[in-house]
């Protein structure tokens, strides 16, 4: 007799593990969870948990403000503990502050407290020295601006899931969907092959491969992440400001406490172009390239440079071509297939909104947000034939 | 006098083979998505060598073999405190064994002319064969101690303590003379070593220099030179495979040991558990 489940998740990451949790919280019904490892421990171990409003469209500042709420109380709704830390967030802008007053009034609209600061409110904004605020526009100061550990979140939801009802596998392998007339039946994974009624993917770094071979053409981008932990003089107090330099948009970067009173530092670390094969993938970084962005960073922050480099590694992730991720069914001929891509680590802070958007897609009820902005529609026929983009090999 | 102590640093790059899996059918290392570091020996002989410099004022080069990669490894070392470096990468260094990687360093020793003293990790975590520094000992014939976890000058060389700041030719000169700490199964032996000489560090006996990032940046504008084969004093017959005896015939996992057997249960029943194994061994 083969094993049947409603709904067979591929991915515990922030995005399958949320999913997860609240179908399961819904009681959808027989739910499993697999991962090639465990939950967590993809692109979402490798976020860099900050939790903000600051984006530029309607419908993700409410996905960001919901989640953000959520993410400050889920160790009341859960029972389990993110690290969660609230200590403000500035987010810098390259265009002068009347320019975005716009973004600022909408978010403002929406509930979110946050300021909009000239370049001169922001140079003396960080407790650790002063800010040079050469070619910066304007700042948005967020009150409610904090930082979590995604790997904690991620596994925290597959917990949650499992408590309720739902059943996780790990070092399950995902190797096919099978197809029973028109509809995706189940899936076959390295140690065996599970029926459900609805097959979600959320498989991470794999998706470009899983979505190359389902036929959609669409750009997608494995976006390296370059992190560096720093030991400042004195260590940093958990709640000292994040602030994240868009400012250059060729060199953006983000700095905010790590544990133990260290420094986390990130940055875009896009400087490979060729397509990138993950199992081949090894963190690595080129020493200019660090270099380049350690100017850059000293010259915003200037007592940066009397800070030891501790650790540097690269985290990869995918994003799409307008960084937003792609969540919904599957836009072709099968039936009974949900697909959830292109996180690029936003999928974190958003993750208690997408957990409970998806669940409420595929229990057939009406989503609570305006999830058009997430469509995998607007991704398709976006592939570019030039170099820099995924193709399967 | 305005010479200083000169300390040639050897590093490897090599995976992190804390992360490196073994392929169960062909029992080839799995390389793929696999982080290249410092070898952690090494990493205690640049520690080691910054150390003296600080201690005796020296000019410290790290010199390395390998691929073009193994630059931003030397950029490291070189934020860490060492004042030059120089890789010796050609295609025709490609199928070296130890023999052929020892005479190679040698010729890139020889090219930035014999220092004091030559420091190396004991071994690389890699290979672990242990066998380039005495290798190296042989061709250029310089004294050799392994397994060092402390060094201090006794003797210098020149104005000892006659004129010159510490910072131009170091607290009495150039060390002449340097007493080594070796620390084994049996106890410490201290030893002392006529320089030029070369030297191994165990890991862990020189704390890895952590860079303030003024000094990483500053990095990359010190020299790093590429070296090719054309650059160096060197025979055809003893380089790369040519100058390799060596041939690995098979490749293999080390067979699992038997696994510890945890006792629970009340002392009494632990007691008793234990006694039992014991008689159950002896009976065999």
């Amino acid at each position: 007799m083969r094993e049947q489940y409603d709904y067979i998740i591929v991915g515990a990451g922030a995005m399958g593990a949320s999913t997860a949790y609240e179908l399961a919280k819904r009681g959808a019904g027989r739910i499993l969870l697999i991962d090639r490892s465990g939950a967590g421990s993809g692109a979402t171990g490798q976020a860099a948990g900050l939790i903000r409003h600051h984006y530029m469209q309607r419908e993700v500042v409410e996905m960001a403000a919901y989640s953000a709420g959520k993410l400050e109380h889920f160790e009341e709704e859960t029972g389990y503990s993110i690290d969660y830390v609230k200590n403000r967030f500035l987010y810098i802008e390259p265009h002068p502050a009347d320019e975005m007053r716009p973004v600022f009034e909408m978010q403002r609209a929406l509930g979110v407290r946050t300021r909009l600061l000239t370049p001169d409110e922001m140079a003396d904004i960080h407790p650790r020295g002063q800010m040079n605020t050469e070619g910066t526009g304007c700042g948005f100061y967020e009150e409610d601006g904090a930082y979590a550990d995604p790997y904690k979140l991620a596994a925290a939801y597959a917990a949650g899931a499992r408590v309720l009802g739902a059943e996780l596998k790990t070092g399950e392998e995902f190797m096919e969907i099978i197809e029973e007339d028109g509809r995706a039946a189940g899936i076959r994974t390295n140690r065996g092959t599970y029926y459900g009624g609805t097959v979600i993917l959320a498989a991470g770094l794999s998706m470009p491969d899983v979505i190359s071979r389902l036929g959609l053409s669409m750009e997608l981008i494995y976006l390296p992440l370059g992190h560096a932990v720093l030991i400042p003089d004195r260590p940093f107090e958990p709640d000292i400001l994040t602030v994240c330099d868009a400012s250059d948009p060729r060199s953006m970067f983000f700095i905010r406490p790590e544990n133990g009173g260290t420094v986390l530092l990130g940055t875009d670390f896009d400087e490979t172009p060729a397509p990138i094969r993950p199992e081949k993938y090894y963190h690595r970084y080129s020493y200019a390239r660090l270099v380049e962005y350690f100017r850059h960073l000293t010259k915003r922050f200037p007592f940066l440079l009397g800070y030891r480099l501790k650790t540097v590694f690269a985290a990869l992730d995918v994003r799409t071509a307008d960084w937003n991720p792609g969540i919904g069914w599957f836009p072709g001929d099968m039936k009974g297939l949900y697909l959830m891509f292109g996180g690029s680590g936003h999928c974190f802070k958003l993750s208690p909104a997408i957990g409970r958007y998806a669940a409420e897609e595929l229990l057939g009820e009406t989503p609570s947000f305006d999830t058009s902005v997430f469509s995998i529609g607007r991704l398709i026929g976006k592939a570019d034939e030039a170099g820099g983009f995924f193709r399967s090999e | 006098m305005n010479r200083k102590m000169n300390i040639i640093v050897l590093a490897k790059q090599v995976p992190n083979t804390t992360k490196v899996r073994m392929d169960p059918e062909t029992n080839n290392l799995i390389r793929d998505g696999v982080e290249s570091i410092m070898n952690p020996y090494d990493r205690s002989a640049l520690s080691c060598a910054i150390e003296l410099k600080e201690r005796y004022g020296a000019v410290v080069k790290v010199l390395s073999m390998g691929p073009d990669q193994a630059k931003d490894m030397l950029y490291e070392a070189l934020s860490a405190g060492a004042d030059e470096a120089c890789l010796l990468s050609d295609r025709v260094f490609a199928g070296s064994d130890t023999l052929a990687t020892s005479y190679t360093l040698s010729a890139g020793i020889r090219y930035l002319g014999i220092p004091d003293l030559v420091i190396c990790g004991r071994q690389a975590i890699d290979g672990d064969t242990a066998q380039v520094p005495e290798e190296i000992m042989m061709h250029l014939g310089l004294a050799c101690a392994t397994n060092i976890c402390s060094v201090e000058a006794v003797e210098f060389d020149g104005a000892a303590g006659a004129g010159g700041s510490p910072e131009e030719n170091g607290a009495g000169g150039i060390p002449k003379r340097i007493r080594l700490t070796k620390t084994s199964d049996y106890g410490e032996l201290v030893m002392e070593m006529d320089l030029p000489g070369i030297m191994t560090v165990d890991r862990g006996c020189f704390p890895a220099v952590v860079p303030v990032i003024s000094e990483v940046i500053a990095a990359i504008d010190k020299p790093l030179r590429v070296l090719r084969r054309g650059d160096l004093e060197a025979e055809d017959a003893r380089l790369s495979r040519k100058g390799s005896p060596t041939r690995v015939v098979r490749v293999f996992a080390p067979e699992q040991k038997k696994a510890a057997r945890i006792v629970r249960g009340t002392p009494e029943e632990q007691a008793a558990a234990i006694l039992e194994a014991v008689r159950e061994r002896m009976g065999k």
